[in-house]
């Protein structure tokens, strides 16, 4: 049984007014346990609307959204998918408001209801493993810290919850070369060591593909593309999907497939694309 | 398209210079050294990146250029004009026009048009010459269309490229964007550099830009990587990128100069230079 | 939530768009006073219903457009109404059980409610025909004669200025607060008071944390525009008061408060 299923989910934000809106249409996909899916789209493609559906924030207007089974339109099981669906939003630092990044992180598991010792060590594991060191930061007040650091404290604050479901809305937006990896790494070692369901929005295409089984693609609220990575790359022109931009890389195997050389599209890392090209290289004795 | 420049300030000095600048700041009861001992010369019409980990100095370096910050030691010269000469303060700033990381936080003005006039009413000009400025510059980054609208409906793209109008409307000789891409999604950072790219090749306008995405200043004249608050690389990027001291501090090349690296490494005939999509097309599709 | 905040500016170029903002705002003004002013006789306030329609018709921001604004006051409207009739002392026309509508109760509610619609058509005339900015700069230059009392005038313009431009953006980030922290298990909208008052703590230390944020932020974007502070300078106005704006003004005085002038002077 998938672990979040979506059937002809359909939202419709304002319906009657004159700024109605469909930001999902007919959106159908899977997502099995321990999976890791990434979602890519370009503005207005629905990513933020469907993924705020997995926390019962949002309901489908039609369609129905189902989370480990149960359908999420029914008000007493919604209620509490947010211990099981943890959501990140963009920018989660700026969600903070306790004084001290203990606290910060030991929100969601005092609204839980979890006692105080299983709070704090949950939170010192917690900070350990987005590369924080709790003895050091944790006492300190979470504003004081930089950008990066604050963003580690916040995604830590929703890890803490150990969700079987983590999504993450763009979580590298605005980091730093080593900001970037302190949050994959953590999300990575989430995903192994406790076998958490991983979903996630990114615009960092190249980033994205390298860590996800899966792909979603969206546009304008219609799924383009769903499946095994490798399929849906290969599949994936660039001339369909308007607003997606394609790392340099991939656009340049699709370019020289148009041009006419035999290419394997089907690549993602640079070091592919580089054996791709030798071969032409050598091939056509440019 | 006219260029509207107010000569002032020596012509035959059209450059900025750093002069030995050193930058402290206290923190914590010990001496910080945000920049130390730099020297600089950007001459006028190049498209500069400035690229580093964050903590390098690149927000201090780009608040230095337009007198923003002063220097704890050593000089800034616009122009031949000190930084530090409360006389040129008004000349300094409007030859160098900032565009800064958040969208919102730099629009004051519930309207585009008048967010655009602002600089220019502050500069006391007719409102003859201030309409005509909100004209040029609205056309200049493409939002005539927008021109009655509130800034708060605008998507983030639109909103940079108002803000880079906003300081157009001084009519400056030099653009400093301080991570201007990273709180966009594609589409809107894509928008951003062609608007930039126009801006250089129309009006001549030199460009500076820093940011933590290589792929946007792979195109750029000159590369300059900050790392603990000295210049440790200076050149053009294929230079830069190839050079084993960029991936030494942590930096990752764009994908495509990754590509030339790799296949020179592989002993191919390929071009050193190549780093940007468009090169490596012409190179391979003749 | 982006585009439905009623009275918004509508750009255009009618006779009214044209007008100095000094005079809309002194009219606006007259139209207020006009609308408070007790004792005014029903033929009176439908009169000046009638006339400032006409002046939105002439506006051409919709006549309907505004009209359908009022369906968002009914509430209002109705409780005023309610409150009127049941609860004024006079002649009883109609009496349940202990309470008793009288005739003076039903004139006051329905007086009541066309001062309303009277309050609520003349501000959105206002707002509807004249951008936020020079609604500011109007309203600068009415009140500058404070500037001989130390009063920061340009100062306090540009707050409000600022101010409106940051609403909406304010309004978005509360909502996607508000949505974080319910995904971490705050609750808003039920459990016990104190509860709820902390939780609100949730959603107010953060956007205060990214107001003060951004006003630092602004501070270095306007001083990086040549911005020096106060009003140093004359600014050159684009505020022209020509004889249009005077005939405006006259008539406007004329329709609203002569009645008022005359019920007083009676």
């Amino acid at each position: 049984m998938p672990i979040i299923e979506t059937k002809d989910l359909t939202h419709v934000y304002l319906t009657g007014t004159p700024y109605e809106k469909k930001a999902l249409d007919k959106v159908s996909i899977s997502i099995n346990q321990g999976e890791f899916v990434g979602i890519i789209g370009g503005n207005g493609s629905g990513k933020s609307t469907l993924i705020q559906h997995f926390n019962g924030l949002l309901l489908p207007t039609s369609g129905s959204v189902l989370v480990g089974g149960e359908d999420t339109s029914v008000k007493r099981y919604s209620k509490e998918l947010w211990k099981k669906v943890g959501l990140v939003f963009q920018f989660p630092e700026q969600q903070i408001f306790k004084s001290t990044v203990f606290e910060e992180v030991a929100y969601g598991l005092k609204n839980m209801g979890m006692n105080l010792p299983e709070i704090k060590n949950r939170v010192e594991e917690t900070l350990a493993q987005v590369g924080l060191n709790p003895r050091e930061v944790a006492h300190l007040s979470p504003l004081s810290l930089s950008g990066g650091t604050r963003r580690q404290v916040a995604i830590a604050s929703i890890m803490a919850m150990r969700p079987a479901v983590l999504v993450l809305d763009e979580p590298t937006a605005g980091l730093d070369p080593s900001g970037c990896n302190h949050v994959i790494k953590a999300i990575k070692e989430m995903q192994q060591e406790y076998n958490t369901t991983v979903v996630m929005i990114s615009h960092y295409v190249s980033q994205l593909i390298l860590l996800v089984d899966k792909l979603v693609i969206l546009e304008q609220g219609r799924l383009m593309a769903w499946g095994n990575k490798r399929e849906v790359i290969q599949h994936m022109n660039s001339h369909n999907l308007s607003d997606l931009i394609l790392p340099d890389y991939l656009r340049l195997m699709h370019h020289l497939a148009d041009y006419g050389y035999q290419v394997n599209t089907g690549i993602f890392s640079v070091e592919e694309a580089a054996r791709e090209i030798g071969r032409i290289l050598k091939e056509s004795h440019l | 398209m006219p260029r509207l420049y107010l000569k002032r300030g020596s012509r035959v000095n059209e450059k900025i210079e750093l002069f030995n600048v050193t930058k402290t700041y206290q923190r914590a009861g010990s001496l910080v050294y945000a920049l130390n001992n730099i020297s600089l010369t950007i001459p006028r019409g190049q498209f500069v990146g400035i690229v580093g980990m964050n903590g390098s100095g690149k927000t201090t370096l780009a608040r230095l250029l337009n007198g923003l910050i002063l220097p704890s030691s050593g000089e800034v010269l616009v122009n031949g004009l000190d930084t530090t000469d409360p006389r040129y303060r008004k000349d300094i700033r409007r030859l160098v026009g900032m565009v800064f990381q958040n969208p919102d936080n730099q629009i004051i003005n519930p309207i585009v048009e008048e967010e655009v006039a602002f600089a220019a009413q502050n500069l006391h000009l007719s409102a003859l010459e201030v309409s005509r400025r909100v004209t040029w510059a609205l056309q200049a980054v493409g939002l005539t269309d927008l021109r009655h609208h509130a800034p708060h409906l605008l998507s983030g793209g639109q909103k940079q490229r108002l803000a880079v109008a906003a300081a157009l409307a001084m009519c400056p000789a030099y653009l400093v964007l301080d991570e201007p891409t990273s709180m966009l999604d594609q589409s809107g950072r894509r928008e951003l550099i062609a608007c930039l790219g126009e801006l250089r090749r129309d009006h001549g306008i030199t460009i500076i830009m820093i940011t933590h995405s290589m792929e946007e200043v792979a195109p750029a004249d000159r590369l300059i990587v900050l790392h603990q608050g000295t210049i440790h690389l200076d050149g053009p990027p294929w230079e830069v990128f190839s050079s084993p001291d960029f991936e030494y501090i942590g930096m990752t090349p764009p994908p495509i100069a990754r590509l030339t690296n790799i296949l020179i490494g592989q002993e191919h005939k390929i071009n050193k230079r190549i780093v940007t999509f468009e090169q490596m097309v012409e190179f391979l599709c003749p | 939530m982006k585009g439905m905040i009623t009275g918004q500016y509508i750009n255009g170029d009618s006779i009214i768009h044209r007008l100095d903002p000094r005079t809309k705002l002194l009219g606006c003004f007259a139209i207020i006073i006009a609308a408070a002013w007790p004792g005014q006789q029903i033929p009176i306030l439908l009169f000046n219903i009638g006339f400032i329609l006409l002046i939105i018709y002439l506006s051409q921001v919709g006549v309907v457009r505004v009209l359908r604004g009022l369906r968002t006051l009914r509430m209002l409207f109705l409780l005023t109404f309610i409150c009127q009739v049941f609860f004024t002392p006079g002649d009883s026309i109609w009496n349940w059980g202990g309470i008793a509508v009288s005739r003076q109760g039903i004139y006051l509610g329905i007086t009541t409610f066309l001062r309303l619609v009277i309050l609520y058509l003349g501000s959105s005339l206002l707002t509807m025909t004249t951008s936020t900015l020079k609604l500011t700069e109007g309203l600068e230059s009415l009140l500058s004669p404070l500037n001989y009392f130390r009063f920061p005038v340009h100062q306090s313009a540009m707050i409000i200025n600022i101010s409106l431009r940051f609403v909406p953006t304010i309004i978005e980030e509360a909502e996607v607060i508000t949505r974080a922290q319910k995904s971490r298990g705050a609750r808003f909208d039920s459990g016990p008071l104190a509860l709820r008052l902390k939780t609100v703590l949730a959603l107010m230390i953060p956007l205060l944390a990214a107001t003060l944020q951004r006003a630092t932020d602004l501070a270095l974007a306007m001083e990086s525009r040549c911005y020096a502070g106060g009003q140093s300078y004359s600014r050159e106005s684009s505020m022209v008061f020509t004889w249009k704006d005077g005939i405006a003004l006259g008539i406007l005085v004329t329709i609203f408060l002569l009645p008022v002038w005359y019920g007083y002077v009676n």
